[in-house]
């Protein structure tokens, strides 16, 4: 295993801002593969931070001896097929190469950081950082002048956490968000107690659901209950932990335009209770998409965060950003000095990372090439002219509770590979045939959905890559449920769906 | 062909090791 980090964990790894965070129960997220692995570890918060989730993997990797087996400081820069003997040379960037049978990525939906694409980010003379790439020293915020930019998930956090010792913080705001509230609390050792009894309730019930988040989608339409009883639901979903207000609500508001509305305009009636001066209020209330159809972020007092008097919002679409300047931030009105810029500026998610590596199949064809029209899998996990390569929550897979789709992932692949070795098998392949017909249930999954109407990350937009301009079908829309019944289909008939040699 | 982790530990330093399978990331996927 190749990793470029110094240790493992991937997104909690890396993202070490202040305020990062589970925005999915603690409790739900971890490993379920080790009944030992569980009855052994203690979850101290419901939605645990990122220093206690690295740790967990930690505990993992050596828990199951997985050092001897990873390579860190190692970055991947090209993987290369070569038919003569149905292997791949994976390059890294010291110069070393290796051969292997079968190469498996596993690189993560959002860990291929971006900036924005400003003048002058280089010359500015204070600290500044992106925050995927967070100092593992602490940094001191004390009567410091602050900048964020960028109020997503990360952003979102990042500022929250930041507010609460910071001199002064500007929040530079393209998109707000429908931030609801995360309400996080201690786990007592009662609670956990009742946790561990039921973890194999818990993660059936994951299983179950369309994300295999513990929320399971409300089987009533929004207009079939009276305006009361909606108000009173959404009231309880506000004051509950975690996405329950997005995953556990009516079955129709992720694609019906009425009800969609309808629930923008209670999380919209939140923010303006919340937000103390109306006008900053309506700046940060969504007008260009409604709730659910981005990724929502989770917070723990967020809005109440502009009521501080120390806290600025700018909101660019009115006055842009037009460069960073060697002491601050220069919009189209004003200049700005500060001492710390933090970019929270996202990802270019779900194929950025494969982007970043020269992945050449067949003949030398490039992946990135032959995603450029958008992905093209066969479940999400081979890609045809790709051989031996398989994808551990590549594009075209759900997303939603990571590990819990992940697991299924590499359980699915390490069969296909147990499959071939037993066999004797040296290349496997989806065809063409089938990684056309997987991508079009893809978008057709995802056909009437309201998210796919909105610019996110979660269809392939991002406005600081070239050629991320053009909304595409990057996940699967059709539930875990049905993800994993089509995969089992796939190995009940023997792999005969794909080219086997 | 590399079977175990103990061999796979020294394979690392050996450019002329077949492995079985490389996994390209050390993050909640790749464990």
């Amino acid at each position: 295993m190749f990793e470029t980090g110094t240790g493992v964990g991937g997104t909690w790894y890396w993202n070490r801002y202040p305020g990062a965070r589970f925005d999915s129960e603690s409790w739900t997220y971890g490993y379920s593969f080790s009944q030992e692995l569980l009855e052994e570890w203690d979850w101290e918060e419901h939605f645990a931070g990122q220093p206690e989730t690295e740790r967990y993997l930690n505990h993992v990797a050596d828990k199951f001896d997985l050092r001897c087996d990873i390579q860190f400081k190692s970055r991947v820069t090209a993987a290369h097929y070569q038919e003569d003997t149905c292997s791949w040379e994976v390059i890294l960037e010291d110069g070393r190469r290796y051969n292997t049978r079968f190469v498996i990525t596993a690189v993560g939906v959002l860990s291929a950081p971006t900036m924005p694409r400003f003048p002058g980010v280089e010359s500015f003379r204070g600290q500044s950082c992106h925050t995927h790439y967070w100092p593992k020293e602490p940094v001191k915020f004390d009567g410091k002048r602050v900048a964020v930019i960028g109020t997503g998930a990360t952003g979102v956090q990042t500022i929250t956490e930041v507010a609460k010792t910071v001199g002064h913080l500007t929040v530079f705001q393209r998109t707000p968000q429908w931030c609801a509230p995360l309400h996080n609390g201690k786990i007592s050792d009662g609670e956990m107690r009742e946790i561990r009894a039921n973890y194999t309730e818990i993660f059936a019930r994951c299983q179950q659901t369309h994300g295999c988040f513990i929320h399971a989608t409300d089987p009533r339409a929004t207009l079939e209950v009276t305006e009361e009883e909606r108000e009173a639901f959404w009231e309880k979903f506000y004051g509950e932990p975690g996405f329950g207000i997005w995953m556990g609500n009516f079955r129709d508001i992720l694609v019906d335009r009425e009800a969609n509305a309808l629930i923008s305009d209670f999380v919209a009636r939140k923010i303006r209770q919340r937000v103390k001066d109306p006008a900053v209020a309506e700046k940060l209330i969504p007008k260009n998409h409604g709730f659910g159809t981005r990724r929502v972020p989770l917070e723990s007092g967020y809005f109440e965060v502009y009521n501080q008097p120390n806290i600025k919002l700018v909101d660019i679409t009115e006055t842009p950003i037009e460069r960073i300047t060697p002491t601050g931030i220069k919009t189209s009105d004003a200049e700005y000095e500060f001492d710390i810029i933090i970019y929270a500026t996202g990802f270019d998610a779900i194929t950025g990372s494969f982007d970043r590596i020269d992945i050449r199949g067949v003949d030398g064809v490039l992946l990135k090439e032959k995603w450029q029209d958008g992905p093209q899998t066969f479940l999400g996990i081979l890609v045809d002219d790709f051989p031996n390569m398989l994808m551990v929550m590549g594009p075209h897979a759900g997303l939603g509770n990571f590990p819990r789709a992940a697991e299924y992932s590499a359980d699915w692949v390490t069969g296909l590979i147990r499959f071939a070795c037993d066999r004797g098998l040296n290349r496997i392949e989806a065809t063409a045939a089938g990684a056309t017909a997987w991508t079009d249930h893809v978008i057709e999954s995802s056909e009437g959905l309201l998210f796919t109407e909105v610019d996110s990350w979660m269809t392939g937009i991002n406005r600081n890559v070239e050629g991320k301009q053009i909304r595409r079908i990057m996940r699967y829309s059709g539930g875990h449920p049905k993800f994993r019944e089509r995969c089992e289909a796939v190995t009940a008939d023997g792999y005969r769906e794909l080219s086997l040699a | 062909m590399v079977y175990s982790q103990a061999a796979a530990h020294q394979a690392w330093t050996d450019p002329s090791t077949d492995f079985d399978a490389i996994i390209i990331g050390a993050g909640v996927s790749g464990l």
